[in-house]
């Protein structure tokens, strides 16, 4: 192959040698053929060129493309879990509380209206507390509770039918405190204050009134208290 | 004025960065291919190619576009994106006109004709004629087939290198020591293809 015909297309012959050279052109039938085949092979090796950093590149770019595509999608795919996880947290445990908490109140709402009335009661305030509770009539019924501890705080019906009164008013935290004393009377065989605690906190269904309640439903199993079985099948 | 409209910092940044050493022109080399992939789909629908042929003529749109750039040829008159737009048009066409053909090296006459151009009109048609006789896609094939000697040569003519630069990676004595042999190799691959030839 001809030096000449690279320094042609390079622009390193001079003025005459490139006259020349393309008066030989029209005359030398193998120069031409030559000149053809260079150009068409400097066309072949570029095209390889090309092709190879193509496909280099292609490969590089498409890598990086399906990384950040990747990367996206778990960056969707993990905020999508982490709604999902939180949503079926607050599902669970609103669900869970929610039934819980639903269980306790259909107690205090079912099993706890009718207050038994014992035979032979010599206190005619107690008795007339225990009727106007069972006549559903609750504010009356706390009121005489209230005007009979006030002559005996430490008096155990009084503070029964004043929690009970105060639950079904859905004066949870007063029915509470009035648990909590009725709690402190030790000489009490049967004392279900921790049963009435326990439905009092899961009714109320405040920040850790599930958890309190529950713990107090466990004492009343581990203790056999009253309330024993209701606490059995809440806690189920 | 309406050329400053077209341009936005990102295309500033873009040209600055490709006209940068590796790393920084990687970075952006890669951030211009990231910042228009969009139009793959957009091909796809619109050209009916599937979607590794548009994905490839994406990637050499984006090719063009850095060469252009790095050669200082990009002459800034419309944003990058409708820059990589058009040639991206194009090279859709081309591969759609490929496919129909099932021919390849469509965009290899327009570079036989910048070397053409040099010459006198005459001289240019009898070229032009003659060069039909010598395939550029069998010469590909061949110039693969070579002793590895020969095809490393070839292919560092065809990347651009300089004799100089060819001689000091490959390990010649001098440059021109280089050529001949580039040369040499020439001769050898226009004899391989007249034996495939005939």
């Amino acid at each position: 192959m001809k030096e000449q015909i690279e320094d042609y297309f390079n622009g390193t012959l001079s003025e005459d040698e490139r006259k020349q050279f393309e008066l030989e052109l029209l005359s030398n039938a193998m120069l031409a053929e030559d000149v053809a085949f260079y150009l068409q092979a400097k066309q072949a090796a570029k095209a390889i060129a090309h092709d190879n950093l193509l496909q280099e590149k292609h490969q590089q770019w498409t890598m990086l493309s399906q990384k950040k595509d990747r990367s996206k999608r778990n960056q969707w795919i993990g905020i999508a879990a982490s709604l999902l996880l939180i949503i079926s947290i607050g599902f669970y445990f609103n669900w869970f509380q929610s039934n819980l908490s639903a269980e306790a109140n259909a107690i205090v709402s079912n099993n706890l209206k009718n207050y038994p009335v014992h035979l032979g009661e010599e206190k005619s305030n107690l008795k007339e507390a225990i009727h106007l509770y069972n006549e559903q009539q609750y504010e009356e019924s706390s009121l005489i509770a209230m005007n009979i501890l006030k002559e005996n705080p430490n008096d155990a019906e009084g503070l029964k039918i004043l929690g009970l009164s105060q639950m079904q008013l859905k004066a949870y935290d007063e029915a509470i405190n009035t648990f909590t004393q009725l709690d402190k009377q030790n000489e009490l065989i049967n004392n279900p204050a921790k049963y009435y605690m326990a439905l009092a906190h899961l009714v109320r269904n405040q920040k850790d009134d599930e958890l309190k309640g529950k713990e107090l439903l466990e004492i009343v199993l581990k203790e056999n208290l009253p309330g024993k079985q209701e606490a059995i099948k809440l806690l189920e | 004025m309406w050329i400053s409209l077209g341009r936005s910092n990102f295309d500033e940044d873009c040209i600055k960065g490709i006209q940068q050493n590796y790393p920084q022109r990687q970075i952006w080399e890669n951030k211009l291919y990231m910042a228009y992939r969009y139009m793959i789909k957009d091909a796809i629908y619109k050209h009916k190619l599937n979607e590794d042929e548009a994905s490839m003529a994406y990637s050499d749109a984006i090719l063009a576009t850095i060469h252009q750039i790095d050669s200082n040829k990009f002459q800034q008159r419309s944003s990058l994106k409708t820059y990589i737009f058009k040639i991206f048009q194009f090279k859709c066409i081309d591969l759609l006109r490929a496919n129909q053909t099932q021919k390849s090296g469509h965009n290899k006459t327009e570079m036989l004709e910048d070397y053409l151009e040099l010459l006198p009109d005459e001289q240019q048609d009898i070229l032009r004629m003659l060069s039909v006789k010598y395939e550029v896609d069998l010469l590909k094939t061949k110039i693969q087939a070579m002793d590895e000697r020969c095809k490393t040569i070839i292919l560092a003519w065809g990347e651009g290198y300089k004799d100089s630069e060819i001689a000091e990676e490959l390990g010649y004595q001098s440059s021109a020591v280089a050529k001949t042999s580039r040369l040499r190799c020439l001769e050898k691959l226009k004899k391989l293809y007249h034996i495939i030839r005939n």
